[in-house]
């Protein structure tokens, strides 16, 4: 099963026969059998999609997103909104204890797999720099746990300490660019930055995609602020893995960044994009099996709402370095 | 009410009930299941003109593709057909292969034969599956433990429904992968 990615200007995506055909300047670049496609990904202006393809794609449960630096939209039928009782009950658990027991799960997740980022990204050296790191980690995570009388504020409070370290710490081992200078969430005009808000859009595709199978309202979330047009529930969701799936991805190719001016991001942005796919499709044990990342993400989805309808605990994904 | 045809669905796959009756999805169906579809149009028409001598069944009216309810069974269904003796009724099915019937295709017959069994309040203790175009078919004795698996797969069925929650499911790759729900379901390998 695949992910298609298209993100050249002026490609024709059409359908032949329960197949998907990619047209470049009329000739045929491509052509994938419908029942073999997960998502179709339009990550560039320009593109071109035929209205039966759409149709087939909503029939067979295959999302087309489209991001762009400032927007994202997503094709789904309509027909797919699942339980109406799990979002009931998504609704009000959010309002109660379990759902600040949730925030507090996601994030204590959040920061184990950061923890577990910095040792893989830096398990050649050893410094007290890295251990004083690390023990901040540490000392955050037991806060998080053992928090008798907890509230969002100081989930936040700790989540955005511990994120100041994190890319604090990144800078300072140079895992990333020595352009970095701070984390921005918008309209950022350094490489580094540019190339995590794209790896993130690709991320929050998934989750998106997951929580619409798992039933789950994505705009109403337990941590993020809850508001009109903010999909808070994917972003709560998003912060276990963004660490592992798109930040590793960035270190891993940091050279390469240093050498891009921002404005050529578009030249990188193909090899991060398979990157960060290649890592959604690697094999990963989960309860004693081997599922891509991407499987093993839906899963721990349909977790979250069997947490909401009271049938499962909760247990954040950590991920081994 | 659960239609008889989807306790074949729940023992391939538990989830593939709860997208039947708690979803809208209207998922696209690979060839095979249209052909097995005309299989059953080409039967259906071709009985008109059948006699049934090859089951030596003393019968005394043929009930073909018609539809039964009973509403404190909680089933429903499509019969394919059945003969009308004095004291039984027998439901026959049709299959396009020629392999043995498998246990859920069975039970699902039995959903037809008690169904029948309401409605004539006749006994009910064998019935035919068919499978070739020449009329060759298994005969089945049904026992007391077809009758219990029956209701027991309906029970696990009306329990998917009155939870409303997409039930987990421990289907492998080789049945997934021909399922036409596996976008829907996004977590099978
Ligand atoms: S894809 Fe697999 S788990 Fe999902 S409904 Fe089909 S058979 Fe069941």
């Amino acid at each position: 099963m695949k992910h298609i990615i298209v993100n050249n200007y002026g490609m024709f995506l059409g359908l032949k026969s329960q197949r998907l055909t990619i047209k470049q300047d009329g000739s045929i670049k491509n052509e994938i059998a419908l029942n073999r496609i997960k998502t179709i990904q339009v990550l560039s202006r320009g593109i071109s999609l035929s209205s039966d393809l759409i149709n087939s794609c909503s029939q067979r449960g295959i999302k087309i997103f489209f991001n762009t630096f400032n927007s994202f939209s997503a094709l789904h039928t309509l027909y797919e909104h699942k339980s109406v009782m799990v979002r009931k009950y998504q609704f009000e658990k959010c309002e109660l204890i379990e759902g600040l027991e949730l925030a507090r799960t996601l994030i204590i997740g959040k920061l184990k797999n950061q923890r577990a980022t910095l040792l893989y990204s830096s398990r050649g050296f050893e410094n007290e720099f890295k251990h004083n790191v690390i023990e901040k980690f540490d000392k955050s995570i037991s806060q998080l746990k053992n928090k008798k009388d907890i509230s969002k504020d100081f989930i936040l409070g700790i989540e955005g300490v511990s994120a100041s370290y994190y890319f604090e710490y990144l800078k300072s081992m140079e895992l990333l660019p020595r352009s970095f200078k701070y984390r921005t969430k918008r309209h950022s005009e350094e490489i580094t930055n540019i190339a995590l808000n794209y790896g993130y859009a690709i991320l929050f595709n998934f989750i998106y995609k997951a929580c619409i199978n798992a039933g789950l309202e994505p705009y109403y979330g337990v941590l993020h602020s809850v508001r009109s047009a903010k999909p808070s529930l994917i972003l709560d969701i998003m912060e276990e893995y963004r660490s592992f799936v798109v930040d590793r991805n960035v270190i891993k190719l940091r050279s390469k960044l240093s050498k891009t001016k921002a404005e050529n991001f578009d030249k990188i942005k193909k090899e991060l994009a398979t990157n960060i796919l290649k890592t959604l499709s690697k094999k990963y044990k989960y309860n004693h099996r081997k599922l891509t990342l991407e499987s093993i993400i839906q899963r721990q989805v349909y977790k979250v709402s069997g947490y909401f309808c009271s049938q499962n605990k909760y247990k954040s994904y950590i991920f081994r370095w | 009410m659960i239609p008889i045809n989807l306790i074949r669905q729940y023992k391939f796959c538990p989830r593939i009930v709860y997208y039947n009756l708690l979803t809208n999805i209207k998922p696209i169906f690979p060839r095979q299941v249209s052909l097995g579809n005309e299989y059953h149009d080409l039967q259906n028409e071709m009985l008109k003109s059948r006699k049934f001598k090859k089951f030596n069944i003393d019968f005394n009216e043929i009930i073909s593709d018609k539809y039964f309810e009973d509403g404190d069974l909680n089933i429903c269904g499509k019969v394919d057909l059945a003969f009308l003796c004095d004291d039984e009724i027998i439901p026959i099915e049709f299959k396009h292969i020629e392999k043995k019937p498998s246990y859920s295709h069975v039970l699902q017959l039995v959903g037809y034969g008690l169904l029948l069994e309401e409605e004539y309040q006749k006994k009910f203790t064998k019935a035919f599956i068919v499978y070739s175009n020449n009329m060759k078919f298994h005969k089945i004795d049904i026992t007391y433990k077809h009758k219990k698996d029956f209701f027991e797969i309906i029970k696990s069925i009306e329990k998917i429904v009155r939870n409303d929650i997409l039930p987990n499911s421990d289907a492998n790759e080789s049945k997934c992968i021909q399922c036409e729900y596996l976008n829907f379901c996004n977590d099978r390998f």
